[in-house]
């Protein structure tokens, strides 16, 4: 048993290939330990919560705790699993830390210290992230419309709206200076996300490059959550989301809303057309990303992968999510409709509900 | 301790403020009591059962009728044994009764004297409700399918038009009444129009059952079935679609029936009133006409006002089926929002922690023990279900 030599933390940002990576890591974690690398936490949830308690105790947000429960130190047990593992590396991936303030990037440093902490930021083409990243709000429980997440993301209004969110995460030039408060310069790595329809291997072997991971050693037969979802898709998500995200609490909307009618239900079906960023769009968002661009390759991170990857591709857009027509909106909304209620015979295990009720149903007889 | 002298029946039809005359009936047991009269079944479902008895449709266990408990019997050994002079009976069903079910009412009774009322109603009152009620049970026409079949009920798409006319035509309806009973004994009650004050028909139904209306309570109705309104009725009719045919039919009545219909689309500000259209209304009256020569020739007794019966023109501002995509989109999206929150009422709020299949395609229906197939997209689901109203 060696001691902790370093620990990759692995930024993300969101809807750069995170999930998948997390799930490959997961899935070989007594692979990894056996080659000396450990990936603490016994699900990335669990990592994943750890990451985000960090970030909340480093920048002084009170844990909403019920009265004389412990405290929470769920990133401390994640670091004592690093330290105790008799690992030489420590692998941490949270696309959540790509909004790490410079306070939570020095707490990460010195909990592993004196290991040296490397960073791994995964860029994407920005074409592709701006319609993927609205999905992801609306699986959030935020509403907008396309065309109000562009003119956002076009041109925020303050640090908190949609558009300042967006870039707080996705411009290597914010989220990357915040890191090198407390890490050095050589121990920034790049990967470029490959181009879609490029073989998810691709991206692995690139992680493995940048973290020094033995690539061909670990399957990647992992399962594909998190689809990207259709135009049609998306809008209906974003009309239930508008009417149920408020009157829900989070777990309910989590199991009914992004487990239920999102995997099990939108994302099985074909897509109805995919969503590309419109041609009108990248007059704004090509300069953006050239700046992007600009940063990365001005910085000489080191680079696994071609910046070149992340110039914007410009894709024939047949039509526009807000295009979608009421007709298909109805349709789609039947389909999810019937399937909730034969979801719901399901979770009654076929029975009848038999709780209170707030009209009389008068069972049986007189109408029919 | 008097003898059981007569028995009102009250056979609806369908539609014709049965279900306001029951809830009095049932509210109101002490009253009757004290008027000499009595109605069966501590709630309306006991006299429900005993009436379907009566008509031969019991409830078929292993291929066999379960004989050991007639209802029927019991309801007639009851009335006996209570003293008093009136019972009283009021089902809707009986309207499709055929001339074996009469004749064992007739019988059965004896020598206590049957007497029939018959709510007569605006036919053009009518036909929406009927519709609604196609849609609340499990069926999928349009309005236009239904309009038509309903003025060509002979056609080869008649058969919605064959079970409306045999329910409220009333010279198909007492047909098979006046093979044992005389026309006097028969009376027609005509269903005031809407404007008329509530409690107007239960003083027709007390003056044709020589009730005192009086001293009953009008607080017995709880609810009345409100109507849908137009986009509310093509919600339901696509949400059966896709479901009907998909789970048992107490889960339809329990998750579609009752709440998406009764807890949902009622409660809402109705989108639009459903009625006919002013061209409906023409070939309308002249049936309308007919319904009023048959009951005026017939000798029975007639309590209200035949001229009731004319379709009063309230021609709708819009046709039952103009309901547009973004309409139909906004309320399937409410029923959608207001059908998650009840799963999560139902789960008291528990994260649902059983088997979770992301990975898997959706099983069949069955595989849930859910049955029925489901049906083809676009079908119909009117070709393959049996109406009750129809022989064999």
């Amino acid at each position: 048993m060696g001691d902790l030599q370093r620990v990759h933390v692995h930024v993300g940002p969101p809807k750069s290939g995170s999930t998948f990576l997390q799930s490959v890591l997961f899935a070989n974690r007594a692979a990894l330990r056996t080659a000396g690398v450990v990936v603490p936490g016994p699900d990335w949830p669990t990592h994943r919560r750890a990451c985000v308690q960090l970030m909340r105790r480093a920048a002084g947000v009170p844990a909403r705790l019920p009265a004389g429960a412990p405290p929470r130190d769920r990133w401390d047990r994640l670091v004592r699993e690093v330290h105790d593992s008799g690992a030489h590396t420590g692998v941490l991936s949270a696309e959540q830390l790509s909004v790490a303030a410079p306070h939570s990037v020095a707490a990460v440093v010195e909990s592993f210290t004196p290991a040296e902490v490397h960073v791994i930021y995964a860029a994407r083409d920005l074409a592709a992230v701006v319609p993927a990243d609205w999905q992801t709000r609306l699986r959030n429980r935020v509403a907008p419309t396309w065309r109000e997440f562009c003119a956002s993301v076009r041109e925020p209004r303050g640090r908190r709206s949609l558009g300042g969110v967006f870039w707080d995460h996705q411009d290597p030039a914010a989220v990357l200076p915040r890191w090198l408060r407390h890490v050095p310069h050589d121990r920034v790595h790049v990967l470029t996300v490959p181009r879609a329809g490029a073989d998810p291997a691709l991206l692995w072997r690139r992680f493995c490059a940048a973290s020094g991971l033995e690539a061909d050693s670990y399957s990647l037969d992992v399962p594909r959550n998190n689809i990207s979802l259709g135009g049609v898709e998306a809008e209906v998500l974003r009309r239930l989301t508008a009417r149920v995200a408020g009157r829900l609490p989070v777990p309910v909307y989590t199991d009914l809303v992004k487990f239920f009618v999102v995997r099990e239900v939108l994302e099985r079906r074909e897509q109805s057309f995919r969503l590309v960023l419109p041609e009108a769009e990248h007059a704004w968002l090509d300069p953006r990303a050239e700046q992007a661009i600009r940063y990365l390759r001005e910085a000489e991170f080191a680079v696994e992968g071609d910046l070149d990857e992340l110039t914007p591709v410009h894709r024939p857009s047949t039509r526009a999510p807000d295009d979608v027509s009421e007709a298909e909106v109805a349709a789609l909304l039947e389909e999810v409709l019937a399937l909730t209620v034969l979801e719901t015979a399901r979770r009654q295990g076929g029975s009848k509900w038999t709780g209170a009720r707030s009209v009389d149903p008068q069972e049986g007889t007189s109408d029919e | 301790m008097s003898e059981l002298e007569q028995v009102h029946v009250h056979i609806g039809p369908l539609k014709t403020g049965t279900t306001y005359v029951q809830q009095m009936l049932v509210g109101n047991q002490r009253v009757l009591d004290e008027q000499g009269a009595t109605f069966y079944g501590a709630d309306f479902k006991e006299h429900a059962t005993a009436v379907k008895h009566l008509m031969g449709r019991r409830r078929r266990r292993d291929g066999v009728a379960s004989s050991d408990t007639d209802q029927w019997t019991a309801l007639v050994d009851e009335a006996r044994a209570s003293g008093a002079r009136t019972a009283m009976v009021s089902m809707e069903y009986l309207c499709t009764a055929d001339s074996s079910a009469v004749q064992r009412l007739v019988s059965s009774v004896a020598p206590a004297r049957v007497r029939i009322v018959f709510t007569a109603r605006d036919y053009s009152r009518l036909i929406p409700a009927a519709w609604q009620t196609a849609l609340r049970n499990q069926h999928a026409p349009t309005w236009q399918e239904f309009i038509d079949s309903i003025r060509d009920p002979e056609g080869e798409d008649g058969v919605w038009g064959r079970r409306f006319w045999r329910q409220q035509d009333p010279r198909q309806v007492l047909a098979p009444y006046l093979e044992h009973l005389q026309p006097d004994q028969i009376t027609v009650v005509t269903m005031p129009p809407s404007a008329d004050p509530p409690d107007l028909l239960w003083r027709r139904f007390c003056a044709a059952t020589g009730l005192t209306a009086e001293p009953f309570d009008l607080g017995a109705v709880r609810r009345s079935n409100p109507s849908l309104g137009g986009v509310e009725a093509e919600v339901l009719r696509r949400i059966n679609l896709e479901v009907a045919g998909r789970v048992p039919g107490a889960v339809y009545t329990d998750l579609v029936k009752v709440f998406v219909a009764r807890e949902v689309l009622e409660r809402r500000p109705q989108s639009f009133r459903l009625g006919l259209a002013e061209d409906e209304y023409d070939w309308l009256d002249e049936r309308a006409r007919d319904q009023q020569a048959y009951i005026a020739a017939a000798g029975f007794d007639v309590v209200g006002d035949l001229a009731e019966l004319v379709p009063l023109r309230r021609p709708a501002e819009r046709r039952p089926d103009s309901a547009t995509e973004p309409e139909v989109a906004a309320v399937l999206t409410e029923v959608l929002g207001a059908t998650l929150r009840e799963v999560a009422r139902r789960q008291s709020l528990q994260r649902w922690d059983g088997a979770r299949s992301v990975q898997e395609p959706l099983p069949e229906p069955a595989a849930l023990g859910l049955s029925g197939r489901p049906p083809r997209p676009g079908e119909r689901l009117r070709g393959r279900v049996q109406f009750r109203t129809e022989r064999g």
